[in-house]
C-alpha cells in the first residue's frame, strides 16, 4: 500500500519489521497535525495521542474493558442483539454482509461509547450505519484518497448532524446523572466511555467537544472494523467451503472453529493493510535505520503472511492452521504495543491456546457469534450481484457492499 | 537489570492484550486464567531497558516498574 502523498516514505515488511515498528515508541501515529488532525474529528483523541498522554487517557478508559464486562456482553448482549437484528431487520431471502454487520455492530458500539438510540428502530440503526461509514473516512483521513481539507469539512458537517441527532443529548443525560451522583444522590451511572469521560472531566479538563469526539471515535472504530471483519470472514469462508461443504455446519456448531475462521480472515485480509507511523527522531526498526520525519508504511499483509512465522502456505486462508506459540493468530491486524486495539476482545475474543480446547470461560467475541448466526441461516454469495470494494480509501481490503442470499437453516 | 528492579501488574487495568508476553516472554507468561504473570526470576535476568519497554508498550497501562534506584 502506498503512503500519503507529500512525505518521505519507506515501507517496512515482514513480521519482525512490522512488529518492531509498532512497538517502537519513537514512531508516532500522528503524521501531520495541520494536515490531518486540526479541525478533524480525531484531533486530541486517544487515536493520535502518544507517550504519557496516551497512557493516562488509556488508563482512564481501560477500566471499562474488564473481564466482567466482556462476559456480560458475550453471554447476554451479543446473542440477543444478533438474533434480534437478523429476525427483525434482515430480509430472510437476500441482504448484504456490510449491512448485516453494521446493523449488529452499531448496537455494541453505541453501548460501549455511550450513544443512546432506539434499538428497535430500523431508522435509527440505518442512520447510525450512515454515520459509521462517514466517520470511517475521517478516522482514516491519512489513508483516504482525496483532499484532506475537503474531508475535514465533510466530517465537521456530518459530526454536526450526529451531535444533534444522537450525541449531545446522550452527553447531557449522562452529565446530569453524574452531577446528581456528585451531589450525593444514589443514582446508577452507565458503564460506557462517555460516562467515564464525564466523571473524570474535573480532573482531565477535557472540553465537552473533545469528550463527544472521543466517544464518537469509539463508536466509529469499533463498529466499522467489526463489520469489515465479519464480511471478510464470510468472503473467505464462501471459497473455503466450496471444496469443504461440511465445514459450513462446523462453523455453526463449533464456536472455536468459527473463532479461528475470524482470526484467520483477519490475518490474511486485515482491515488496515498499511498501518502508518512517522519517526519523531532518528531511530531504527529491526536493524533498519529510519530518519526523523519519515513516514513508515507498515505492510501488515506481509507481516501476517510471513512464511517464517506462519508457514510456507501463510498467504492462504486456512482456519485449521497450526499457529506457533507466542504468535498472534490474527497477525498484526490489531496493531501491537501501546496502540494495540482496545476492542479486540469484544470484537473477536481471546486467542485460543495451541492444542488446548477452549474452556467454559473462554471469550469468543461478537464477530464469531454473528458469523455462526448468518451461517446457520445458510448465507452464501449473491449469484448475480458481485461485491464492491471501498474505493475511497487506500485500505483496499475494505468492502463497500457484499450482497448475499440465504438458503434457509443449514 | 539493576538490583532491586520490580515489576507489578495492576489487574484492574489489564485487558489481556498479551503484548507483554510477546514483548518479553522471558519476563511474562500467561497464567491459567489467561492473565499475564511474571515469570520467576524473569526480572532478575532482564535488562532494565527491556523491562521499561514492557511498561511503555502495555496498551492498558497496567504494568509498572520500580527500578533499583527507587524510581
Amino acid at each position: 500500500m502506498e503512503g500519503p502523498p507529500g512525505f518521505d516514505t519507506i515501507t517496512l515488511s515482514g513480521y519482525a519489521q512490522v512488529r518492531g515498528a509498532l512497538t517502537n515508541n519513537d514512531l508516532s501515529r500522528s503524521l501531520d497535525y495541520e494536515r490531518f488532525e486540526r479541525g478533524n474529528l480525531k484531533e486530541g483523541t486517544l487515536s493520535v495521542l502518544h507517550g504519557a498522554e496516551h497512557r493516562e487517557r488509556r488508563r482512564m478508559e481501560n477500566k471499562l474493558f474488564r473481564r466482567d464486562m466482556f462476559e456480560l456482553y458475550e453471554h447476554e448482549l451479543f446473542p440477543d442483539v444478533v438474533t434480534h437484528t437478523l429476525d427483525s431487520f434482515v430480509d430472510p431471502a437476500e441482504s448484504d454482509m456490510m449491512e448485516i454487520g453494521g446493523l449488529i455492530s452499531v448496537v455494541l458500539a453505541c453501548r460501549t461509547a455511550g450513544v443512546d438510540f432506539d434499538w428497535n428502530s430500523i431508522e435509527d440503526r440505518q442512520r447510525l450505519r450512515y454515520f459509521l461509514h462517514q466517520f470511517a473516512l475521517g478516522g482514516a483521513i491519512d489513508s483516504a484518497k482525496g483532499d484532506p481539507e475537503a474531508i475535514k469539512a465533510q466530517m465537521r458537517e456530518v459530526f454536526g448532524d450526529f451531535r444533534s441527532e444522537f450525541m449531545t443529548e446522550s452527553r447531557e443525560n449522562r452529565a446530569t446523572t453524574v452531577k446528581r451522583r456528585t451531589a450525593g444522590e444514589k443514582v446508577d451511572l452507565l458503564y460506557d466511555i462517555l460516562t467515564t469521560l464525564l466523571v473524570n472531566q474535573p480532573t482531565t479538563a477535557m472540553s465537552d467537544d473533545l469528550i463527544e469526539r472521543e466517544s464518537t471515535l469509539f463508536f466509529s472504530a469499533g463498529a466499522h472494523t467489526s463489520t469489515q471483519t465479519l464480511t471478510n470472514t464470510a468472503h473467505h469462508l464462501f471459497e473455503w467451503c466450496r471444496d469443504r461443504p461440511e465445514d459450513r455446519r462446523r462453523v455453526v456448531e463449533d464456536a472455536a472453529f468459527a473463532q479461528r475462521c475470524v482470526h484467520e480472515a483477519l490475518r490474511v485480509r486485515p482491515t488496515n493493510p498499511g498501518i502508518l507511523r512517522r519517526a519523531l527522531v532518528d531511530t531504527e526498526v529491526a536493524g533498519r535505520p529510519v530518519a526523523k520525519g519519515v513516514v513508515c508504511v507498515l505492510d501488515t499483509i506481509s507481516a501476517n503472511t510471513d512464511p517464517e512465522v506462519y508457514g510456507a502456505d501463510a498467504h492462504l486462508f486456512n482456519p485449521n492452521r497450526d499457529v506457533p506459540d507466542g504468535v498472534p493468530p490474527y497477525g498484526m491486524s490489531f496493531g501491537a504495543g501501546m496502540h494495540f486495539c482496545i476492542g479486540r476482545t469484544l470484537a473477536v475474543g481471546l486467542p485460543q491456546r495451541r492444542g488446548v480446547a477452549p474452556g467454559p470461560s473462554h471469550l469468543y467475541g461478537m464477530v464469531p457469534i454473528a458469523l455462526q448466526a448468518v451461517f446457520d441461516r445458510g448465507v452464501g454469495p449473491h449469484p448475480d450481484k458481485p461485491p464492491l470494494p471501498d474505493t475511497k480509501t487506500r485500505r483496499w481490503t475494505r468492502w463497500l457492499s457484499y450482497p448475499v442470499v440465504f438458503n434457509g437453516a443449514e | 537489570m539493576a538490583e532491586g528492579d520490580r515489576i507489578e501488574i495492576d489487574y484492574d487495568f489489564c485487558y489481556q492484550s498479551g503484548e507483554c508476553v510477546l514483548f518479553a516472554p522471558e519476563v511474562y507468561r500467561f497464567g491459567d486464567d489467561g492473565f499475564p504473570e511474571v515469570v520467576n526470576g524473569g526480572v532478575a535476568d532482564t535488562p532494565t531497558s527491556v523491562l521499561a519497554g514492557t511498561v511503555d508498550n502495555c496498551p492498558s497501562g497496567a504494568i509498572s516498574l520500580t527500578t533499583g534506584g527507587g524510581n
